[in-house]
């Protein structure tokens, strides 16, 4: 079980350019800002839970996928993580080793093998040689991939690309799945094998965090949707309640409802 | 088991950088292919131009006059001697020649004049005067020019000496009155030595970085282009191991580069003397048993002045978000390192104890002495200890900068900063070990560059200076990093009893310091005269401003730092008797003197527990101001120092001694229990009852 308390991230932007007309207490021009890209957000994933993080670019699903993944310290709240049997897990090292991280940005190291990837990466999960060996054939079995193992990853295509990529989430094969954007630019059938994997592992009771665009995609396979604008929490519950909520009848229109809804209320507050 | 991690990633570092053609083409091919056959290829073409400019035809264009033949004539003769040929193309008009010169038909010309000669003196009938007329921009020309003026100034020369000896009978004194011998007596190890030590250098320390940097922006930039470092971060890896597994494999390639670095100049330097002899060094006579050490002392220091340089171009790289703009962004680092190491090659740089601390130039000058056969272990220990601790102040720097998130992820990239922004420190925090031991070891080289600087020039101002730097400094970092200033510095007035308490100690830890100076001074006599350098500065400004300067000014500054700073720090962190310790022995240090140092311990350790007892810096600050402001009374009114007993006489004798140390003790006892009373329990620091501004 994966959850957030309200988790805050802070950065750092540049001030638009309009808005550095005004001037700091010194007189000087106030050129940089601090502002939360994650505002506030908590949610809760319990075993054999799907949740999709939906939200347009900039929103922040990327820092927080990196916060609850442990790559990025949350400025405020915490990430609690309880392994198969119900403990939690404090060290952050443990937590990461719970944690099957994909991101677009998470690629393999091209001049390694699929396998040479996973040896090495295995050990460094604690894994022994043999346990390695057992595991690897399991995955690239599972995945499909003995073709291309042994080859170096430069040398491979995109898809088979991603399945190496998932093959190296799965080495240690970890209760949680932490997916950003995994079917992003993959033709059909490459992004139907890994929305199969998600429903696999699924019925494994593992617990699979994803964000994405495509809100079909999410409506069908999601059991819980977080939606976030602006770093805020602006919806969490089943799809049918989200669209209840909004009166809509897909969770695009939803969205988007949410959305306008969001942007007319601070307009009217900019007005008064 | 708990370093496993960090063996894989090194593994894997070291796998991925090996499988990149670009790292064995410059690891490998370039140190044995490129830099040999550059170098040959440079000797075939120097000595080649050599050649060809003595063995070169020039065309002189003679000008017609009565002597004219005559001139051309001697310069043809006489070249033989030198091997210098020269064609003669005839001119009626000194214009039309050149004119010719200038169109570059010709490389000379030559006019002549004749002049009449006294033959009694010269024996000749006349004489003649030449000017040559040459392109001093053209190398030919100006090659032409010297050589035939070479010509004429010898056979000129010769004149003369046949003149002399027809007046005289013996007279190759007056020829040449002073004989000039030089004969080098220095070995052919050290003239082999030398020529080496010239180059190596260079060659040895650009390698090492090219050999480097191509790594480090692999590891950093590479991998966060390719994605790489994102994936690495979500193993189960502390982020320490990853940056000193890419900082070990990046030394490791440096190294493995500058050693077939060597390995090929070896061959390359074979090679040269089989084909040309270079002066007098015959490679047959070489005894390399001689270069042994030099050997020894070069392989200890170049891996860590490989580290050194993996680590600075790990830090610039680790910036740059692409390869493109690592590359860029590491290029000044090539500038400044070619300029530190050529500064060598300057005749008169050596080795010394001020050069062996600048980063780069020490190792060239390391280099340039140890295959000179002119070194001292001494120096070669500096040299290895001081990129020692540059390495560590690197390392140090990369591992802020590694974990830093914003240089990780570049999310706000335009905002990077080596330091935590202030805003995001929470309030009451407390130093830690990597920032105390950069900040003390800043203020110690500050003191011993700056301060004995500003102390020459300024005199007692100077030292005022430095006491204001030692007191800034720390004050400025705990403010930064939002320390509780009031429980750091343990600011608190002391009650009455302690103040009390604080003098009486101080006089009787000022006797048994006393003793204790008596009975050092005997272990090491040298030792002594040191201390009272300072005093002449202190007699010149006059008594008061030496009592600010001296007695009241380094207790605040001194007290701040040590009790305050440090000991505040260290007495939160570790133990009680640690945190005395340390902080004693840094404050002895400090003193930069042996005496002093075990003075300072001890005086330390004293002030320290009464800091730590009574809660209050004041305590240490009285004990301090009267330990300094006696030394100044003692300066400027000796004699009322001299009518106290015992300890006013210059020779107090063993018994003397053995009464001062008694009585020290019976009044560090006193005092102990003036402070004692409130010894039950050590002082709440957070106990705000008794305030101070």
């Amino acid at each position: 079980m994966i959850e957030a308390k309200n988790l805050r991230k802070e950065f750092i932007r540049p001030v638009k350019k309009d808005e550095a007309k005004t001037s700091s207490l010194f007189g000087g021009k106030k050129t940089k800002e601090s502002f939360f890209a994650v505002n506030n957000i908590s949610f809760k994933a319990q075993k054999g839970e799907i949740l999709g993080i939906l939200g347009p670019n900039g929103a922040g699903k990327t820092t927080l996928l990196r916060m609850l993944g442990g790559l990025m310290t949350p400025s405020e709240g915490e990430v609690i993580i309880t392994d198969s049997d119900g403990n939690p897990v404090t060290d952050p090292t443990s937590k990461k080793k719970c944690l099957g991280y994909l991101s677009n940005n998470t690629a393999l190291y091209a001049r390694l093998s699929p396998r040479e990837t996973f040896y090495l990466f295995g050990e460094l999960y604690g894994m022994s040689r043999e346990e390695c060996k057992v595991r690897s054939d399991e995955v690239f079995e599972l995945l499909n991939m003995q073709d291309f193992c042994d080859q170096r990853i430069e040398k491979l295509s995109t898809g088979q690309r991603q399945r190496a990529s998932i093959s190296r989430c799965l080495i240690h094969n970890p209760q949680i799945y932490i997916f950003d954007e995994p079917t992003l630019g993959l033709d059909i059938l490459a992004s139907e094998t890994i929305i199969n994997f998600m429903k696999e592992e699924k019925k494994k009771g593992k617990t699979v965090l994803y964000s994405t665009h495509y809100m079909e995609e999410a409506q069908y396979l999601c059991d819980h949707i977080l939606m976030i604008y602006e770093g805020r929490q602006i919806a969490y519950g089943t799809p049918e309640f989200i669209m209840q909520l909004t009166d809509t009848n897909n969770l695009r229109d939803a969205f988007k409802t949410l959305i306008r809804d969001i942007t007319d209320y601070s307009e009217k507050e900019g007005e008064a | 088991m708990k370093n496993k991690p960090f063996f894989t990633l090194y593994k894997k570092e070291i796998m991925d950088l090996l499988r990149d053609k670009k790292t064995i083409i410059i690891m490998i091919l370039v140190p044995l292919f490129l830099y040999p056959t550059m170098m040959i290829a440079s000797l075939l073409i120097t000595t080649g131009i050599a050649k060809e400019s003595i063995e070169k035809e020039y065309q002189v264009a003679v000008v017609k006059t009565d002597v004219s033949d005559e001139v051309f004539d001697v310069l043809t003769d006489e070249s033989d001697d030198y091997d210098y040929h020269f064609k003669k193309i005839e001119y009626e008009l000194l214009d039309d020649a050149k004119t010719d010169l200038t169109e570059k038909k010709v490389d000379l010309v030559l006019d002549s004049k004749k002049i009449p000669a006294d033959k009694s003196l010269v024996g000749l009938d006349h004489l003649f005067e030449v000017t040559f007329y040459d392109l001093s921009a053209t190398t030919n020309s100006m090659n032409a020019c010297q050589n035939a003026e070479t010509v004429l100034k010898a056979y000129s020369k010769n004149i003369q000496e046949d003149a002399i000896r027809n007046l005289f009978d013996d007279p190759e004194q007056l020829i040449t009155p002073v004989l000039v011998n030089v004969e080098s007596i220095s070995t052919t190890e050290e003239n082999a030595g030398y020529v080496i030590g010239m180059v190596l250098p260079f060659i040895l320390i650009i390698s090492i970085l090219t050999g480097a940097i191509y790594p480090a922006i692999d590891a950093t930039a590479g991998e966060r282009e390719r994605g790489t470092l994102e994936t690495i971060m979500t193993l189960p890896v502390r982020k320490s191991d990853i940056m000193i597994s890419k900082f070990l494999s990046v030394s490791t390639i440096a190294v493995v580069s500058a050693i077939l670095n060597i390995v090929s100049m070896l061959f390359v330097v074979l090679y040269m003397y089989r084909i040309i002899d270079i002066q007098g060094l015959g490679l047959s006579s070489l005894d390399l048993k001689q270069f042994v050490p030099a050997f020894i002392s070069l392989i200890i220091c170049l891996p860590v002045f490989s580290m050194f340089t993996s680590a600075v171009c790990l830090c610039v790289c680790i910036f740059a978000k692409s390869f493109k703009e690592a590359n860029n962004i590491s290029s000044p680092i090539m500038i400044v390192f070619m300029f530190a190491s050529m500064l060598s090659i300057l005749p008169n740089m050596k080795l010394t104890e001020k050069t062996a601390l600048i980063p780069v130039t020490n190792i060239s000058l390391l280099i340039k002495s140890v295959f000179s056969l002119d070194y001292d272990i001494h120096l070669v220990a500096i040299v290895l200890f001081s990129n020692l601790f540059y390495c560590v102040v690197m390392v140090v720097l990369m591992s802020t900068l590694f974990s830093s998130e914003d240089v990780l992820f570049g999310e706000s990239a335009k905002g990077v900063h080596i330091f935590e922004r202030r805003a995001n420190i929470e309030k009451g925090q407390i130093p830690g070990y990597g920032d105390l031991c950069l900040l003390f070891a800043g203020l110690m080289l500050l003191i011993v560059y700056v301060g004995s600087l500003v102390t020459i020039k300024f005199g007692i101002l100077g030292s005022l200076v430095v006491q204001i730097l030692v007191f800034t400094i720390p004050l400025l970092y705990a403010i930064y990093i939002r320390c509780d200033l009031k429980s750091l510095y343990s600011i608190k007035l002391p009650k009455i009893r302690q103040a009390l308490g604080s003098i009486v100690i101080w006089a009787g830890a000022f006797l048994i310091c006393q003793t204790l100076l008596a009975l050092l001074s005997t272990l090491f006599p040298v030792m002594t005269e040191s201390s009272e350098m300072i005093s002449e500065s202190i007699t010149d400004a006059g008594f008061i401003p030496a009592i600010l300067v001296v007695g009241i000014c380094p207790a605040i500054a001194e007290e701040g730092a040590f009790r305050g700073f440090l000991f505040g720090t260290l007495k939160s962190k570790t133990k009680l008797m640690i945190a005395v310790l340390v902080s004693a022995a840094v404050f002895g240090i400090y003193h930069m003197n042996l005496l002093q140092f075990f003075t300072g311990l001890f005086m330390g350790i004293v002030m320290a527990l009464m800091v730590y007892k009574s809660g209050s810096i004041f305590t240490s600050v009285i004990f301090h101001m009267l330990n300094n402001s006696l030394a100044v009374i003692a300066e400027f009114y000796p004699d009322l120092i001299l009518k106290i007993p015992i300890i006013g006489s210059a020779e107090p004798g063993v018994g003397g001694y053995a009464i001062m140390f008694i009585a020290g003790s019976v009044l560090l006892m006193l005092g102990i229990l003036l402070f004692g009373i409130t010894f039950r329990k050590p002082v709440n620091e957070n106990n705000t009852t008794q305030k101070s501004e």
